[in-house]
């Protein structure tokens, strides 16, 4: 009987070690997931290859109070990340605070057709755009620095707002719903490290607003035509028409990235 | 944006790599006679 209970005891010690180490491997690779390509992500290893070595060279030569002093990083590290990602963690918790959308799909069908012929128009007289489609969170800042229109969404509209030289152009239009509700709006530029130096400040505004919301940013490029989409900080491109069609759809209406648990879009 | 030498599988198995060395850290400090029984293959179980 007593070896039953040892032998059952180890089995389930064995368990627990294995459950724990698997929540940490989650855990690990879910904070690489969210934060690789971030400039955070370059500070925090420089800043872990710092602490290694010092905590080796502590050690190896018995520096007793380097070593005393190492011991108390733990906490500090702890501050330091929350200051470092602090965007991508209002991110994160603002996309776990968020619910789907609902509703509407008509509409929204009808502003992606009209968005997508826009951008067809645009592409032809080489007319650059940057356009946001706001869901859940909206960018108040992009409201006081932009001129409100409050007004349908049409392609003529769209079109006039980035004919180059007018004084609405220059920023991006934010579209809620069916209406432009902002035009001229200055989005936040990403501070994400290793982007094609190509990408002009279109698409790093379109990236900082994906970082910063759970928007979603078309870009067309005035000097190559290329479109791309910008969503949850990552940026696609280049797209088709088509290709953009489908994502807009999948992400707007679908919402496919949006109903995964947010577990399973770290996995994915 | 995505770095081909950072595969998904090479990145999960570093972070089970430093999963796996911070569990034994933290266990060991835990359970100091964890590592011992471990190695002299007496892990029979007593926390």
């Amino acid at each position: 009987m007593n070896f039953l209970y040892a032998h059952f005891s180890t089995v389930l010690d064995l368990a627990r070690s294995l459950i724990e180490i698997f929540i940490l491997t989650t855990a690990i690779y879910s904070l690489w997931k969210l934060f690789r390509g971030t400039r955070g992500a370059r500070v925090l290893a420089g800043f872990g290859v710092i602490l290694a070595t010092m905590s080796l060279l502590a050690v190896l030569l018995n520096l007793t109070v380097i070593e005393r002093l190492l011991s108390f990083s733990p906490a500090f590290l702890i501050t330091a990340l929350v200051i470092i990602f602090q965007p991508e963690l209002r991110r994160i918790f603002a996309e776990v605070g968020s619910r789907p959308l609902l509703g509407g799909h008509r509409q929204q069908t009808e502003v992606i057709e009209l968005v997508i012929r826009t951008l067809e128009q645009m592409q032809q007289v080489g007319h650059g755009a940057l356009i946001a489609f706001e869901r859940k969170i909206t960018y108040e800042p992009a409201r006081e620095t932009g001129t409100v229109l409050d007004a349908k969404v049409s392609d003529d509209l769209l079109e006039t707002i980035f004919f180059p030289k007018t004084p609405l152009h220059d920023g991006g239009v934010i579209i809620v719903g069916d209406r432009i509700a902002v035009a001229a709006a200055i989005f936040p530029l990403t501070q994400a490290e290793g982007l094609q130096r190509n990408l002009g400040l279109r698409h790093r505004a379109a990236l900082g607003l994906s970082d910063e919301t759970d928007a979603v940013v078309v870009v067309l490029s005035e000097e190559t035509g290329i479109i791309s989409l910008a969503y949850g900080g990552e940026l696609r491109r280049p797209l088709t028409t088509d290709e953009l069609r489908s994502q807009l759809i999948a992400i707007l209406l679908q919402n496919k990235d949006h109903e995964k648990p947010l577990v399973e879009q770290l996995a994915g | 944006m995505k770095n081909p030498l950072w595969n998904n599988w090479q990145a999960k198995l570093v972070s089970f790599v430093i999963a796996l060395v911070i569990w034994g850290y933290v266990k060991n400090l835990v359970d100091p006679s964890f590592l011992d029984r471990l190695f002299t293959g007496t892990f029979t179980p007593g926390r």
